[in-house]
């Protein structure tokens, strides 16, 4: 039998009441908080009439005594680009719907600002400064068309990626709770819940509420009505300012350029996530080494579309033990077996979304006497005055032993903006010949 | 009056010919659709006219329209693909007809057969045909492995996965070349048969099929090494055929007398210089002010033979684009504005 001192056994008793008594408190927290919070949290919804079915939903929150909500910019997509006026929005309190006017919307950010009709005795209180990181934090909202919910989990900071910004949390939103308040402990707004990573483990995201708070700022400031029919214009010139926004960063900066098997390439900002892969062929013939990096976040635009995405990947082919004529069809046959610009170039297309491409060819030589052969395609964003998709791809010709092979694609770029990137990137590349050449 | 058909065959075993002794009834090829029949002097059926001017007969074809239209010229090459055929009058008081030798080039022999109704029918052995046919069959076949088996080896060689994947680069290209090949002769027959025109090529075919394993067999050297031989080979060898076959055409036609095979083959001799005249030219590096050694030279990666610009003409190549994106989307906003009401958006 196993001899247990009374002290050790006291301890005990002391550490599980203590316990019990903390999961008591969050228990009582967390009912506290619903009970405080959920008659400020409702349903948004987009349909053709109060009573019809819905095309889509998600949740919102009062924010000012006098009817003005906030929700995600994804949640009134719909209705922002409903060009033949079919939809209304509406937010549903105690199974009445009230039909909503949106006031303003950010899409890098994805927030929106509603109103509707209805006054309130109190808002949800807005807390810019964020808790410290492992401090709980609950979401509500109503997950899959159910029913309000409380969930929790931990506070784990601000990420960014590029223009974007997200709190990242564990607490386990789901379809339906877009739009809804993240709120610390004492039942302030931190966030707008916004989405969670696909195929993660409660790993999800909302908008930090500094962004929102700046949005119904300017909603209260305007004067003149806010009219959906300038949305074009509007979501043209927050696109513009994401790509503005990373190419600042693309453009400016300062870390380390990377070296890659004897190549060297343009500065990638440390906002970009970067992944590298080495792989060696059957014979150890030759070896390819990748390089890609993109932005993990885009803009939401309506429909499953998205803009303001960026990705950039360079892969170089170096020779071990083919003669340079294997070597030259081993290159041939990459680039014919790469998804290439020609897949692009005639690809269908939505011509509400994009125009047809066009595309061009040329062999250019940089700074560093490095000749590419470079093609480019661009198409018009139709909805967005001079915004594009651009897709490129470059390899240099030198003979030799190791090629290059630079591609990437933005989607929602301005002509002045292509070509400053691509100048800038291009010119940057350079071959160190000692390290390099066999 | 009575006539005895002298000719000298070539090399169609298919041919049946059917002398009469009181008509002059040519028969070409199989079907009687094909007969031209005399009467008299007088043309009763319309795929040609044989006419004796006193000293000899003339073998002269009609417009294809049906009509008794005279083409000028004598061109019985054209008409009877195979073969010259001389009709020779004899006295009406002569008791026989003197049955002159057929030969024919290939060196098979001729067997004759009555039918019983006066009528005399000549025959190709069908064993001699065999071996005619096996002869040609069997050179074709041969340049054609040993035209595979040179590709094979210059993509093997290039390639960097050996010698098995010679063999299989090997047998692949040669069932694909033989389906093509057995496909275009089966065409290029059954076209034969039917029209007039296509007889002349009949004829040549061979020749034509020689072009193409000619030009076929400089193509590493020609064109871009490309990893997709099959496609590659076969959509040269159709691009030559139709050439060839539309240019070898109408200079028979043109000039029946002038454009034999000969000229034909040094023509498309040229034209395989040309074009490596082309490659070379395009393989001179202007910054090294050399050519580039081997095949370097005509692969699809090579700048040597495209401009280099600097790096600011970028920009007007960005230009350009952004120029013709626009309008195609100034192209959908217009028809979209075509349809809109008072309620729709409008694009920006």
């Amino acid at each position: 039998m196993i001899k247990v001192s009374p002290w050790v056994a006291l301890l005990c008793i002391v550490v599980g009441v203590i316990a019990l008594g903390a999961g008591s408190a969050l228990a009582d927290e967390g009912e506290l908080l619903y009970k405080k919070l959920h008659t400020f949290v409702f349903q948004i919804k987009t349909s053709k009439s109060a009573d019809a079915p819905k095309l889509s939903y998600g949740s919102g929150f009062v924010v000012n005594k006098e009817g003005y909500l906030l929700t995600n910019y994804h949640v009134i997509s719909s209705k922002v680009h409903d060009e033949d006026d079919n939809y209304k929005v509406y937010v549903v309190i105690d199974d009445k719907n009230y039909e909503a006017k949106i006031l303003g919307f950010n899409i890098i950010h994805d927030i929106a600002v509603v109103k509707i009709d209805k006054k309130f005795d109190r808002a949800l209180t807005l807390k810019r400064e964020a808790p410290a990181i492992g401090q709980e934090v609950y979401s509500l909202g109503l997950p899959q068309d159910l029913r309000m919910a409380i969930v929790s989990g931990t506070y784990n900071g601000v990420i960014s990626d590029g223009p974007y910004e997200r709190v990242f949390m564990t607490t386990p939103i789901n379809s339906g709770m877009s739009g809804g308040p993240t709120v610390n402990s004492r039942g302030e707004v931190i966030g707008v819940n916004v989405s969670h990573l696909i195929g993660s483990l409660n790993i999800t995201f909302s908008v930090p509420i500094g962004h929102a708070m700046l949005l119904l700022q300017e909603v209260l400031a305007r004067k003149e009505e806010f009219a959906l029919k300038n949305s074009y214009a509007l979501i043209g010139e927050q696109l513009k300012q994401i790509q503005n926004s990373l190419l600042k960063e693309l453009l400016t900066s300062k870390s380390t350029p990377p070296i890659v098997a004897g190549w060297m390439l343009a500065s990638v900002p440390e906002t970009l996530k970067c992944w590298g892969k080495n792989t060696t062929s059957k014979k150890k013939q030759y070896q390819a080494i990748d390089h890609f990096c993109h932005l993990k976040n885009a803009a939401y635009l309506e429909n499953g579309n998205y803009s303001g995405s960026f990705e950039l990947q360079y892969t170089v082919l170096e020779n071990l033990t083919l003669s340079s004529l294997q070597f030259y069809r081993k290159i041939s046959s990459v680039l014919a077996s790469d998804d290439g610009l020609e897949n692009i170039f005639l690809s269908l297309f939505d011509k509400t979304i994009q125009s047809k491409y066009a595309c061009d060819e040329m062999v250019i030589v940089n700074p560093h006497k490095i000749s590419f052969k470079i093609a480019t395609c661009f198409a018009a964003l139709t909805k967005y005055q001079d915004l594009y998709k651009l897709h490129f791809k470059a390899i240099t010709l030198n003979r030799g032993n190791s090629y290059l092979l630079f591609k990437g694609e933005f989607n929602g770029i301005s002509k002045e903006n292509s070509k400053r990137f691509l100048e800038h990137h291009l010119a940057r590349i350079s071959f160190d010949d000692d390290g390099g050449k066999r | 009056m009575k006539f005895v058909l002298k000719l000298k065959l070539k090399d169609d075993p298919q041919f049946v010919f059917h002398q009469h002794w009181e008509k002059v009834r040519l028969t070409i090829g199989s079907s009687a659709k094909n007969d031209v029949v005399l009467d008299g002097g007088e043309i009763k059926d319309f795929q040609a006219e044989i006419v004796y001017d006193g000293s000899k007969f003339i073998l002269r074809y009609l417009d294809s329209d049906g009509g008794s239209k005279i083409l000028e010229g004598a061109r019985e090459e054209f008409f009877i693909a195979n073969y010259q055929l001389e009709f020779m009058p004899i006295s009406s008081s002569e008791q026989e007809t003197e049955l002159l030798p057929l030969t024919t080039s290939a060196g098979g022999t001729l067997s004759s057969r009555s039918s019983g109704r006066g009528d005399l029918w000549y025959y190709l052995d069908p064993q001699e045909v065999s071996k005619v046919n096996l002869k040609y069959l069997a050179s074709y076949v041969i340049l054609i492995l040993l035209l595979l088996l040179f590709n094979s080896y210059i993509d093997a060689a290039l390639d960097s996965e050996g010698v098995r994947d010679l063999l299989v680069n090997f047998l692949s290209l040669s069932l694909i070349i033989s389906l093509f090949t057995a496909a275009t002769s089966l065409v290029l027959k059954v076209v034969c048969s039917r029209f007039q025109y296509f007889t002349i090529l009949h004829h040549h075919m061979k020749v034509i099929v020689l072009f193409n394993l000619l030009i076929v067999f400089t193509s590493p050297l020609l064109f871009n090494i490309n990893s997709n031989w099959g496609m590659f080979l076969v959509s040269s060898m159709l691009t030559l055929s139709f050439l060839l076959f539309t240019f070898y055409g109408y200079a028979r036609l043109l000039f029946p007398r002038v454009m034999k095979w000969k000229l034909a083959a040094f023509i498309s001799l040229l034209y395989s210089v040309v074009l490596v005249g082309i490659n070379i030219y395009d393989a001179y590096d202007y910054e090294d002010k050399n050519y580039s050694l081997g095949f370097e030279a005509f692969l699809p990666l090579r700048a040597y033979s495209e401009s280099q610009y600097p790096m600011s003409s970028l920009s007007s190549s960005i230009e350009e684009q952004i120029f013709d994106v626009i309008e195609y989307r100034n192209k959908i906003i217009e028809k979209k504005e075509k349809y809109a009401n008072k309620n729709e958006r409008i694009y920006p």
